[in-house]
């Protein structure tokens, strides 16, 4: 008993020292994902299944069309998400003009009804209960605009300054990137609920970014696992 | 079910004692045989009376007479009755003694029955100088009075008309379906009285149900064109119009009963394109007429299978199986009917953008009811229809719909126009109430109950 005792006081320090998972500075594993529910509503598209409105190869955000985003498993993987850790969701501009539009005038919104990737600017889904505000029900409130420390601003002729622990890819100077941990922690882990959010534009700017038709410049998220 | 069931069974019991009254009485009731020459007759059961009864039999059954409308019973007359040979010969005294069943020279009788079901044949000794073939004949005759429907069984004319097509050289069955058809007019339906009553009994025991006229031209090939009422909602997947083109035959069955098979195929008319449907086979049949209505069945599977590739990764891309009863009275100036329809669970599969849907269906409850009048060749009619289904549940990624349990009920105006082979017609569909928000999309089934807030429904058919 007595050497059990002894073994437990060398090794207590050590333990101490030991993170627990989701708390302490260990970034963890970083995960990257494409994400799978990207959807474009618009006046201009009155079909659910429109073709135009999803897995195209570039998408314009204005006045009149938004982009809804999710990654539909998040919920399955959050378990295993640090969530003092941020987590972005990266996106690409068309261009760097567009890039630089995208620095002021890019938002990234809460999205408060479920919605699929039949929804319209109209409804949310064509089921019982799925019409929503034009343009979809947002929380203007929480939205996030692109996180300008970790993403590089060639207009500026700045870098990310940020150490980044994830996100190394937001240091890409074609990228923008939003940290959206308050979102997951505020929605996804508090709320337990998945909607997603919604690429929009506050002024009457008009911003084009590449979707998931593109094969490696689509929106993408990332996020720390922890060990 | 079960109230019929009970009806019929008070009304066999009323008949049952009714008969036994009558057995229990010397006096014999319908042609004026009182039965008085059964004193001293010898039951036969050999010899060549029974062997003709024998051939006689086979020759019915060869016949398949028992398919035919009103001589559903002639073989159990002919093959069960008690023959009794009586010992002497019988001056002919009844207006059927001098038809077939007396001598030519109308000097005796040579058989006589009671004109009921169950009763005996009685043959006279001038019987047994007859060849083969008359006492075949003899037989089915003697048979035939117990048979045909009571209004029809002491006609002596009738009854050797058939008799003789039975018999004749040139027999078939077609011949005796036409002679019968032909002699034996459909009674016009009476109230029955529920509890009994010798009313009442009679028209269990010998309504043999009128001649649907729907079973002289039974198939038939149509052309139909549906417009749909968009949902009140944005629509899962908006169907405008409908193409369809039916073909139903009914090469089965004889006599009462029609069996048919039938294939649809579809085209649907969407906001930019036109596509390939669902394609449908289905089954009808006639099963039977009870009290003048005609109970029929049908199975009907709509296979979206083999519809275009956009329609089958749709939320309408599902199997449908239904099943079905309906009960139906065609009568000269109106007609009225209830169909009650089950249709089974089932899925789709919808991949929209990288997410896969799962549309689940729940099994569907349809009771509808028809009714209208007729005009010369036209119908005027209407229906109503209660739909009722488990669950409509949509699953896919972070999405979840369940609409839970939810009805709707539709109804709408019919009118027809027939003349001679063709029969013209105009019918509409309306969601009149539903549970808040659901519309047809719901079900699925775009073949059957079709699409969002209803159709308007035009075709053109040609029976034969």
């Amino acid at each position: 008993m007595i050497r059990l005792f002894l073994v437990f006081l060398v090794f207590a320090p050590l333990l101490a020292c030991a993170p627990l998972p989701g708390m302490g500075d260990t970034p963890g594993t970083e995960t990257v994902k494409a994400l799978d529910g990207v959807k474009l509503i618009s006046t201009d598209i009155s079909r659910g299944d429109d073709p135009r409105s999803f897995g195209q190869r570039n998408y314009t955000i204005s006045s009149s069309s938004r982009l809804l985003v999710r990654y539909e498993a998040l919920s399955t993987a959050a378990p295993r998400i640090l969530e003092a850790q941020p987590m972005y969701i990266r996106v690409t501009p068309a261009s760097d003009s567009e890039k630089a539009k995208a620095l002021t005038s890019l938002k990234i919104c809460p999205v408060l009804t479920n919605w699929m990737m039949a929804a319209t600017w109209q409804f949310a889904h064509p089921f019982k209960g799925g019409g929503w505000h034009p343009g979809g029900d947002v929380e203007f409130d929480d939205c996030i605009s692109v996180d300008t420390t970790v993403t590089a601003n060639p207009s500026l002729g700045t870098a990310a300054s940020a150490p980044l622990t994830i996100g190394d890819d937001c240091k890409d100077s074609a990228v923008v990137c939003f940290n959206i941990q308050p979102w997951f922690k505020n929605y996804l882990i508090q709320r337990g609920i998945n909607y997603g959010l919604v690429l929009v534009t506050l002024d009457n700017s008009s911003i084009s970014i590449y979707g998931n038709g593109s094969g490696s410049r689509g929106p993408r998220i990332h996020w720390a696992d922890g060990p | 079910m079960k109230k019929i069931l009970g009806v019929m069974t008070i009304a066999g019991i009323v008949l049952l004692m009714i008969s036994a009254t009558a057995f229990a009485t010397t006096t014999k009731v319908g042609n004026g045989d009182d039965g008085s020459d059964l004193e001293g007759a010898q039951k036969v059961e050999t010899g060549i009376l029974a062997e003709t009864r024998l051939k006689a039999v086979e020759k019915l059954n060869a016949l398949h007479v028992q398919n035919i409308e009103n001589l559903g019973v002639l073989i159990p007359e002919v093959e069960k009755s008690d023959l009794y040979l009586v010992k002497g010969n019988l001056k002919p005294r009844l207006k059927s003694d001098k038809g077939m069943e007396g001598t030519p020279d109308a000097s005796s009788v040579y058989a006589r029955t009671f004109a009921e079901p169950h009763a005996v044949t009685r043959f006279f000794p001038s019987a047994l100088m007859l060849g083969q073939e008359q006492l075949i004949a003899l037989h089915i005759h003697e048979g035939l009075h117990r048979a045909l429907p009571a209004q029809v069984r002491e006609d002596e004319e009738v009854v050797s008309k058939i008799t003789l097509a039975i018999t004749g050289p040139d027999s078939s069955y077609d011949r005796v379906l036409k002679v019968v058809q032909q002699n034996i007019r459909p009674p016009e339906p009476v109230a029955f009285t529920p509890g009994g009553g010798a009313a009442g009994a009679n028209i269990i025991a010998t309504y043999q149900g009128p001649r649907a006229p729907d079973l002289e031209n039974p198939s038939s090939v149509t052309y139909s064109y549906r417009s749909y009422f968009q949902p009140k909602e944005t629509a899962a997947y908006p169907v405008l119009a409908m193409h369809l083109l039916e073909s139903q035959l009914y090469p089965f069955g004889v006599g009462g009963h029609a069996t048919g098979i039938g294939i649809q195929f579809s085209f649907l008319q969407l906001p930019d394109h036109a596509l390939m449907g669902p394609l449908a086979l289905s089954a009808r049949t006639r099963l039977t007429t009870i009290r003048g209505f005609d109970v029929g069945a049908f199975a009907t599977y709509a296979m979206n299978t083999l519809s275009d590739d956009e329609l089958k990764n749709s939320p309408l891309g599902r199997d449908v199986t239904t099943v079905g009863l309906s009960l139906k009275r065609d009568g000269k100036n109106y007609y009225a009917e209830n169909l009650l329809g089950f249709s089974l669970a089932g899925s789709a599969n919808q991949k929209l953008g990288g997410i896969n849907y799962e549309h689940d269906y729940g099994t569907i409850t349809a009771a509808t009811v028809r009714a209208g009048a007729k005009f010369y060749g036209f119908e005027f009619g209407g229906f109503g229809e209660m739909l009722l289904s488990d669950y409509y549940r949509v699953r896919g990624g972070a999405f979840a719909f369940d609409s839970g349990r939810y009805r709707i009920f539709s109804a709408g105006p019919e009118l027809v126009f027939n003349y001679e082979a063709l029969r013209l017609a105009v019918s509409g569909r309306f969601v009149v109430d539903a549970t808040s928000g659901v519309n047809l999309d719901y079900l699925g089934d775009i073949l059957g109950q079709g699409m969002g807030q209803g159709f308007v429904n035009s075709s053109l058919s040609l029976r034969f």
